[in-house]
């Protein structure tokens, strides 16, 4: 038996170990990350769904959180808890941003769940397409000269509540 | 009771299937040909078993019987016939037994058609079953389609709008025709090592297998990216989408195995290759399923995100490629061929394209798998897009290119230079002129492209003097037309790739009625904003004119719909063709100012792309017509003898 015949052996064991360990990752569902970017906000001009009128990005309160979410989301429930914790904090505004949605559904998701947003909007495909936004839930985080700091996927937890806190305290 | 029904259809299949397992102990009991009918009974009767099961989901879809939760989740009364039809298998479970239907129906079609002896028959027969028992164990234990609702709902929840589409109700179908069509190069190469024999009759009766799952892999990849280009609304045809990349990586690896059949049928050259290929297609087509439904990508083709099946998947392929390696270890030492060939023959041609096209698969593999990988390793994300794939792929592609051009003039075993030479002369010299000619024409002035084009139009210009100086009479005409017209094909997909890439314009602005944009001479005219509504959704319709340098061509109706039930966005794009050039229009949504987003893409020359795939699937299938004829012919032959 000549060695060269058992290296497809060895590269799938070693290939299939990592699968097994990339599922074990997604049961735990780890999947939150954090990237960090230095980005100027342009403009953009978001409607207001709960009295259809157009704001400026000029017009937001800074420094705010900008949640990206929708109603068929499973971890955007998750972290809704999370955000209504981060809703009574003041120092930092939290805005809601639709991502393919009705209108409807999401008034009746704010509804069942509680609103935690400070205003919750609708923008146009090209907000999403500058800030590389590919699903649901992120949360993009903008300084007092509507500089973005990082933007966080995946659901948010009690830890980053902790950190927001320190910040802006 | 029709679901019920299904249910126990399903779990007598799996008792069938894996029942066969004991066959080979009862060869020492009975006779060694008993055992061959009883595992082709076996074979047989788990099909209808998997087959009626099928028809019963596809019974409770069509009467939208919706005590059943598949049903429920997936469907609705108001969908039109044809979508309820397709519905069956737009959703996890569904496609599942759509794959074990197909998988059955291969084995089937294989212990009834083959032209193997009794002894590999039969081993076959109880590797195929152990792998439809592996499949409908997942289905029952995992992704039952039979679970009930109760009490029964009086409407159902929709069909994502994506998948509603004619393109859904073939796309699946024959791509799973070509995932499990694999399974059999698979199981027959298994036989191989375990008999330690794999000779030229072997190789000759595996070539139309081989065929058969190669075509449908090709049929499978094509329909499902004109089904993106016309559904999706992004004005492409392929992505690099994980998804896309898991059926290209079994296919390059596919497509490698067909070329080094060749060698095997015709000198018993590469035996060993041949076998390693056979395995790893497979398993690269299992891999690719696995990427699928175990929601570790997310894509539009991944409709199912339970973690559970995702293990079980993978415990499939791991028993699978663990167990076949193992043996491959042991006994492929046994299969060395002895034959010797020069550096300058077609069996080193080859096996050069040979190692090209696994070279591809790797890229195409690392670039799939690595932002996975890095993200649970470094707990970063990257994203891999098309840029790594075409200037990674770029140099393999060309030498494959080069190769496939030259290959089917040199002879087996060994060649002279100076005759390759002296026949490709000719053809490099009509090659400059007919790519300075497209050059000139399309002012494509990288090298880059040119070097491309340059190469895609020897491929074509070779092929067909090939087609003009070797092919004289009929016979050696039918032996070589789909080498013929897979090489153009592939070919004109390169060339017509490379001249859309390079032509391309798109613009998007947003217009109120009666704006116009500009592009490329075009002129786009926005006449009206219709609103309508159809069976299952409300759409809203943009009337746009079209004139070309002042003369009025035509009007594109590009809609964006809204599914009632589902509560979502399809865009339905307007595409109009001429010989030359597509014009592809798609609308987006209203902006405050009452304006409406229009893009519109020119695409010239994409209708190469597409002649190439009508020129890939053709190739298949000629091939499989051939066989099915002179085994037609054959037997009318030797009976009429006797």
């Amino acid at each position: 038996m000549r060695i060269i015949f058992l290296l497809p052996l060895i590269f799938s064991i070693v290939g299939l170990s990592f699968s097994y360990k990339l599922l074990d990752q997604k049961h735990e569902d780890n999947s939150s990350s954090l990237i960090w970017l230095d980005q100027e906000l342009a403009n953009y001009r978001f409607t207001d769904i709960s009295n259809n009128e157009t704001i400026d990005v000029k017009e937001l309160e800074y420094p705010a959180l900008i949640n990206i979410f929708s109603s068929w989301c499973v971890a955007c429930k998750q972290e809704h808890e999370t955000l209504m914790r981060l809703a009574q904090y003041n120092n930092v505004k939290l805005y809601g941003i639709i991502w393919k949605d009705a209108k409807s559904n999401i008034i009746n998701y704010l509804k069942e769940l509680g609103n935690p947003y400070h205003k919750t909007l609708i923008v146009d495909d090209n907000f999403f397409a500058d800030l590389a936004i590919a699903g649901v839930p992120e949360t993009i985080l903008i300084d007092k000269n509507k500089k973005i700091i990082f933007k966080y996927i995946g659901p948010l937890d009690q830890e980053f509540i902790n950190v927001i806190e320190k910040t802006y305290d | 009771m029709i679901p019920t029904l299904g249910y126990f259809s399903l779990v007598f299949a799996f008792i069938i299937s894996l029942s066969t397992i004991i066959l080979p102990f009862l060869s020492k009991i009975i006779g060694i040909s008993r055992n061959l009918n009883l595992s082709i009974i076996a074979v047989i009767i788990s099909f209808i078993f998997i087959l009626t099961s099928f028809f019963s989901l596809l019974y409770s879809y069509i009467i939208s019987d919706f005590s059943l939760l598949n049903v429920f989740n997936h469907s609705h009364t108001s969908k039109p016939l044809i979508y309820k039809i397709a519905g069956t298998w737009g959703n996890h479970e569904g496609s599942m037994l759509l794959l074990v239907v197909i998988l059955s129906f291969i084995s089937t079609l294989f212990t009834l058609t083959s032209n193997y002896e009794h002894n590999i028959k039969l081993k076959v027969n109880i590797i195929q079953s152990l792998i439809i028992a592996a499949f409908l164990a997942f289905i029952i234990f995992t992704s039952n389609p039979f679970i009930r609702l109760f009490p029964p709902a009086a409407n159902g929840l929709g069909l994502n709008p994506l998948l509603q589409d004619l393109g859904l109700a073939v796309h699946p179908p024959i791509l799973y025709m070509g995932y499990v069509s694999f399974s059999i190069p698979f199981s027959v190469s298994i036989v191989a090592l375990l008999n330690k024999n794999a000779n030229k009759n072997w190789g000759q009766s595996l070539y139309i297998w081989i065929i058969l799952a190669w075509s449908s892999l090709t049929a499978g990849i094509i329909l499902g990216s004109t089904w993106a280009y016309r559904e999706l609304g992004w004005g492409g045809f392929w992505f690099w989408d994980p998804v896309e990349n898991a059926a290209l990586i079994p296919w390059l690896s596919g497509t490698a195995l067909l070329h080094s059949i060749i060698s095997l049928k015709k000198r018993e050259n590469l035996k060993i290759w041949c076998i390693f290929l056979s395995i790893s297609t497979f398993i690269l087509s299992l891999v690719g399923t696995f990427l699928v439904r175990s929601g570790i990508v997310t894509s539009v083709h991944a409709f199912a995100n339970d973690p559970a099946r995702g293990v079980f998947i993978l415990m499939i392929i791991s028993c699978v490629t663990i167990l076949s390696f193992t043996i491959f270890a042991l006994r492929a030492h046994n299969l060395r061929s002895n034959n010797s060939f020069a550096f300058w023959s077609r069996d080193s041609a080859i096996i050069s394209s040979n190692l090209f096209l696994i070279s591809c698969c790797f890229t195409v593999m690392f670039g799939t798998f690595t932002p996975i990988f890095y993200e649970l390793l470094f707990k970063k994300t990257i994203s891999i897009g098309e840029p790594y794939f075409t200037t990674t792929l770029a140099p393999s592609v060309l030498l494959i290119l080069i190769f496939a051009a030259i290959a089917p003039f040199l002879s087996w075993q060994f060649d002279k230079v100076k005759r390759i030479k002296k026949l490709t002369q000719m053809n490099f010299i009509i090659t400059i002129i007919v790519s300075s000619i497209i050059i000139y024409l399309t002012k494509i002035f990288t090298i880059f492209s040119i070097i491309f084009i340059i190469a895609a139009i020897f491929l074509i210009v070779s092929t067909l003097y090939f087609l003009i100086k070797k092919c004289r009479n009929k016979k050696t005409i039918w032996a070589n037309i789909s080498m013929i017209l897979a090489h153009i094909g592939v070919g004109v997909l390169i060339l017509g790739v490379v001249l859309v890439a390079n032509l391309e314009e798109e613009t998007q602005k947003f217009l109120s009625i009666n704006d116009t944009i500009k592009l490329n001479n075009y002129e786009f005219k926005l006449k009206a904003i219709i609103y309508e509504e159809g069976t299952n959704f409300f759409t809203r319709k943009a009337k746009i004119y079209v004139t070309y340098n002042n003369n009025e061509i035509t009007t594109l109706l590009p809609e964006l719909r809204i599914y009632k039930v589902e509560n979502s966005k399809t865009n339905e794009s307007s595409i109009y063709s001429t010989i030359l050039s597509n014009i592809y229009a798609n609308i987006g949504e209203i902006n405050h100012e009452q304006k409406l987003l229009v893009r519109i893409y020119y695409k010239p020359m994409i209708n190469l792309v597409w002649l190439a795939m009508c020129l890939l699937i053709l190739s298949g299938t000629v091939t499989i017509i051939r066989t099915l004829w002179i085994k037609y012919a054959y037997n009318i032959f030797t009976t009429s003898n006797i």
